[in-house]
């Protein structure tokens, strides 16, 4: 099964309240060619409108106003989540537990050694590649799903059930005929040709099989 | 009657026609029968014998003894007694005129002497005499008028009354004329009644008396008006004397010194508070009255005068009748006879006890102004505008351990040779324009140890502004100049512990501060090296990254140094410095704390703001003290925003302000009066110096630091700072 992802390359997106971090951080992520986006604050990174594409966000854990413990508390309530490389001055323990509990990627203490910050940039935009993946998939799996009728949806929620033609037309008191038509209309509407096919796709989009 | 005759020396005659006459007295009495001589010679003899006179009776023809005793004892019942005392004695003319056979005027005038004197021995007032002289012959006759005229001068002096008779039918009437001139008073009978007759010579004689009389009369009348005027200007006088005695308290006294008495003026009884007396009183009586304890000088000063030793003055006191006590100044000069003896004293005594109270409390708050002087901690003296020195207490010479002349002679020759110079050029400089001098200079000691004195001087002008004198003083601040040096090590550490605590609270912040950079140029290093890698190195971004890596390295060293700058040992620079410039740097150490703490900052710096004179490290230490207490405030803050604002601004047109202001938990009204105390603390491991530290600083500097709570939540903590004449910066 393959989904078309969009190939461009990733992005790594810099949050830092101190210049000179950030003009160091933003040489060092290019020279190991990467696209960077630096940005001053939370707020400002806030504004900014994220692509598509492969990303992942270096975050200043202490700023003034809103800290990246509040940003990263945000970005999890959206629907676009960011995987997230913390740097921070301080190698407060306390505060590192709760960014990693919260789905940090790393939590890395100035000054890291930029291995670690590389490795940890590229795992994170690895992860982020896997995750635009799937929601892609999904988008897709949903796309075909809403393209079904009441009816299908409802041979479909059997189908992945295990049930035959014979018990579904009895289930739903039609006759096994339309049933049969109605199945493979799903199978042709879900581009897929194999009922485990169906099932695993099922499972993607949350379907309760219908009871 | 009797004691009017023997007052007045007139003796009765017993005879009326003559009445009582002087002792002296010498008359006649001329007669025809031996009853005319009865008549008057038993009264006379009988008045004699009553006034007790010895009576001495020359008897002759033609009475005889036993005639004359028995006529006496008629009138004289007791004769008898006065025959046996022999008060009187009846002698014939023969025995008494003519013993020897002739009459002898010397003879008989010296027996009369002899008889008074024996009489007036015997105790009698005088002697009464009678003579007969019928047994006269005419041979006689001249001279017993010789005797008659030499008796009447014998007789002038004498108490001795003495009665002539003669018979009138033997004598010629030129014989009775000269009888009767040489008798005072001659007794005849006419018309059967007994007259005197007397002489023209008593009658001119009686005459010019009675006109001397009426004269002496006038005069005497016209003295007394004379005196009774005087008497009454004396009177005035007197009463004067006494009222202006009264108010001057001055009495006068006078001392009999025959008698020892003493008599007084009635300001003297006042001032002794006494009655005024009639009498004198004796010196020794005086003496009672006298101070005890002054007796015995009072009694020697006074016998030194009477000497003639010294003048009588001297004071004492008296103990008066009430009791009291009073002070009493005496003087007065001996009046002496011809001969230097003294016959008596006199002089004035005044009461002079408010006086002397008042002498004795000059003297008692000269003693004390003395004492205090020489015992105040000080050196005082005073010095004549020629630089002579005029008065130096007794702390001046103990501590130079000089002599008076000495102190004198080099006023200024304690004073430490390098201080001279200094403090000559500032007092000259002072006292050529009058005003009053300090200085503090080192001083020298007697033991040679030189120690520190605070020298103050004023001048005393006169009422046209002139300088009089210089007055002086010179305090021991040695041992404060020490102690102040100590305090200031000691207030330079404690500054030093709390900035170093203050840096401690700050020093997660600080290590940001540190790391950031250093994070930064380790990146950077990073960076490079990867540009620096692969077949076509990036030059550009390599330059790029190493400029930054030298620029943040940069960054690094100054907020070490920075931090070094605030801990270092040292003493407090004052520099013109811009308020905002030390805000701003000050900011920099705390800026990651107030962001880790979620606080925002503000600052409102007002622009052109006039430079302070201060030391840079001591005002930061204030700015990051305040930071501080506000975002130990702000950290509990979760229901509002978190603010910290700094606003600078020209307070007033001699001082800028810093206002610190926060929007945290604030301070109550106990802990607000107690926040500038040292060791008082609202933290759990706070000092409690940091705020008194900060406020000593503050005024070091001149200015004030000081606390209000704001309208809303939290406090605000202002300090002002004097501003420097150097203009906006």
């Amino acid at each position: 099964m393959k989904f078309p992802v969009k190939q461009s390359s990733p992005v790594v997106f810099v949050v830092d309240d101190d210049t000179a971090v950030r003009e160091s951080l933003d040489s060092l992520i290019r020279s190991v060619g990467l696209r960077v986006e630096t940005f001053s604050s939370a707020h400002e990174f806030l504004r900014h409108e994220l692509p598509d594409v492969p990303a992942c966000l270096v975050l200043d854990v202490c700023m003034p106003g809103k800290s990246g413990l509040d940003l990263q508390r945000e970005l999890a309530a959206g629907d676009r989540t960011i995987p997230i490389v913390f740097i921070t001055g301080h190698g407060d323990v306390s505060t590192s537990v709760r960014a990693m509990k919260a789905g940090a990627v790393e939590f890395l203490t100035k000054p890291f050694r930029d291995q670690d910050l590389v490795d940890a940039i590229r795992q994170a935009i690895e992860s982020d590649r896997a995750t635009l993946r799937l929601r892609a998939e999904l988008a897709e799996l949903r796309t075909r799903y809403d393209s079904l009728s009441p009816r299908e949806r409802e041979v479909m929620g059997l189908v992945v059930k295990g049930r035959l033609n014979k018990q579904i037309a009895a289930e739903l008191g039609t006759a096994q005929i339309t049933v049969k038509i109605q199945r493979g209309n799903v199978m042709k509407k879900m581009r897929t040709v194999s009922v485990a096919d169906l099932v695993r796709m099922a499972e993607k989009l949350g379907i309760e099989p219908t009871s | 009657m009797q004691t009017n005759s023997e007052t007045n020396n007139l003796r009765r005659t017993g005879i009326n026609a003559v009445g009582d006459i002087p002792w002296g007295g010498h008359f006649c009495h001329f007669y025809e029968t031996k009853q005319d001589l009865l008549d008057i010679l038993v009264p006379y003899f009988k008045a004699g014998l009553e006034d007790n006179e010895f009576c001495l009776w020359i008897i002759s023809e033609p009475l005889g003894t036993k005639e004359a005793t028995q006529a006496l004892r008629e009138a004289v019942p007791d004769v008898e007694r006065y025959l046996a005392t022999r008060s009187i004695e009846i002698i014939s003319h023969k025995e008494w005129y003519l013993d020897g056979g002739t009459f002898d005027g010397v003879r008989v005038i010296n027996s009369w002497k002899e008889k008074l004197e024996q009489a007036l021995a015997r105790g009698y007032a005088g002697m009464r005499v009678h003579g007969n002289e019928a047994w006269l012959t005419d041979e006689d006759w001249k001279q017993f008028l010789e005797y008659e005229r030499s008796l009447k001068d014998v007789l002038a002096h004498q108490r001795i009354i003495v009665l002539c008779t003669y018979p009138l039918s033997a004598r010629s009437a030129s014989e009775i004329f000269d009888v009767a001139h040489e008798h005072q008073v001659a007794i005849a009978k006419r018309h059967g009644h007994w007259e005197m007759l007397e002489t023209p010579e008593i009658k001119q004689t009686k005459f010019e008396l009675a006109e001397l009389t009426k004269d002496l009369e006038r005069r005497v009348h016209q003295r007394t008006n004379e005196l009774a005027a005087v008497n009454q200007q004396f009177q005035e006088t007197q009463r004067e004397l006494e009222e202006a005695q009264r108010i001057a308290h001055v009495g006068h006294w006078e001392r009999d010194l025959e008698t020892d008495a003493v008599a007084w003026s009635g300001e003297v009884y006042r001032i002794f508070g006494l009655p005024p007396q009639g009498r004198p009183m004796l010196f020794q009586d005086f003496l009672k009255w006298v101070h005890p304890e002054d007796r015995a000088r009072v009694a020697l000063s006074f016998q030194e005068s009477v000497g003639g030793l010294r003048h009588y003055a001297i004071d004492y006191r008296i103990v008066r009748a009430d009791g009291r006590t009073r002070f009493v100044h005496c003087e007065g000069e001996v009046l002496r006879d011809g001969l230097g003896q003294p016959l008596r004293a006199f002089g004035v005594l005044q009461d002079i006890t408010e006086r002397k109270e008042a002498e004795n409390t000059l003297r008692q708050s000269e003693n004390q102004l003395r004492l205090v002087i020489d015992t105040i901690p000080a050196m005082a003296w005073i010095v004549l505008p020629d630089g002579t020195l005029d008065f130096i207490n007794q702390r001046w010479l103990e501590y130079t351990g000089l002599s008076l002349e000495e102190a004198i002679e080099q006023p200024t020759g304690t004073i430490h040779p390098e201080d001279v110079p200094r403090v000559m050029e500032k007092w000259s400089r002072v006292k050529a324009a009058g005003e009053p001098y300090e200085d503090e200079m080192r001083l020298r000691r007697a033991d040679e140890v030189y120690r520190w004195f605070l020298v103050r001087t004023v001048p005393l002008l006169d009422e046209k502004g002139n300088i009089l004198k210089w007055y002086g003083t010179s305090t021991d601040i040695e041992d404060r100049k020490r102690a102040e040096e100590a305090l200031r090590e000691t207030q330079a550490v404690l500054a030093r512990v709390t900035r170093a605590t203050v840096v401690g609270e700050l020093a997660a912040s600080i290590a940001h501060e540190v790391n950031q950079p250093l994070g930064a140029v380790v990146t950077n290093a990073d960076a490079a090296l990867h540009w620096l890698e692969g077949k076509r190195p990036n030059w550009n971004e390599a330059r790029e990254a190493l400029q930054r890596i030298v620029r943040d390295g940069n960054r690094a060293g100054e907020v070490i140094a920075r931090i070094r700058a605030l801990l270092k040992k040292g003493e407090p620079v004052r520099t013109l410095l811009n308020i905002n410039e030390v805000i701003q740097e000050t900011l920099a150490f705390a800026q990651p704390e107030l962001a880790r703490h979620n606080v925002s900052l503000q600052t409102e710096f007002a622009t052109e703001l006039p430079h302070v004179l201060a030391d840079r490290v001591q005002l930061q230490q204030v700015l990051l003290n305040l930071v501080v207490n506000a975002l130990d405030s702000l950290s509990p803050v979760a229901d509002r925003m978190r603010v910290l604002r700094i606003r600078t601004d020209h307070h007033t047109p001699d001082a800028v302000r810093v206002a610190v202001q926060d929007t945290g938990i604030g301070v109550d009204r106990q802990q607000a009066e107690r926040l500038f105390q040292a060791f008082f603390t609202t933290k759990p491991n706070g000092l409690g110096m940091g705020l008194a530290i900060s406020r000593s600083i503050i005024e070091a500097h001149g200015g004030r630091l000081w606390m209000i709570p704001n309208d809303g939540p939290g406090v605000t903590f202002q300090f002002a700072l004097p501003v420097q004449n150097g203009g906006p910066t």
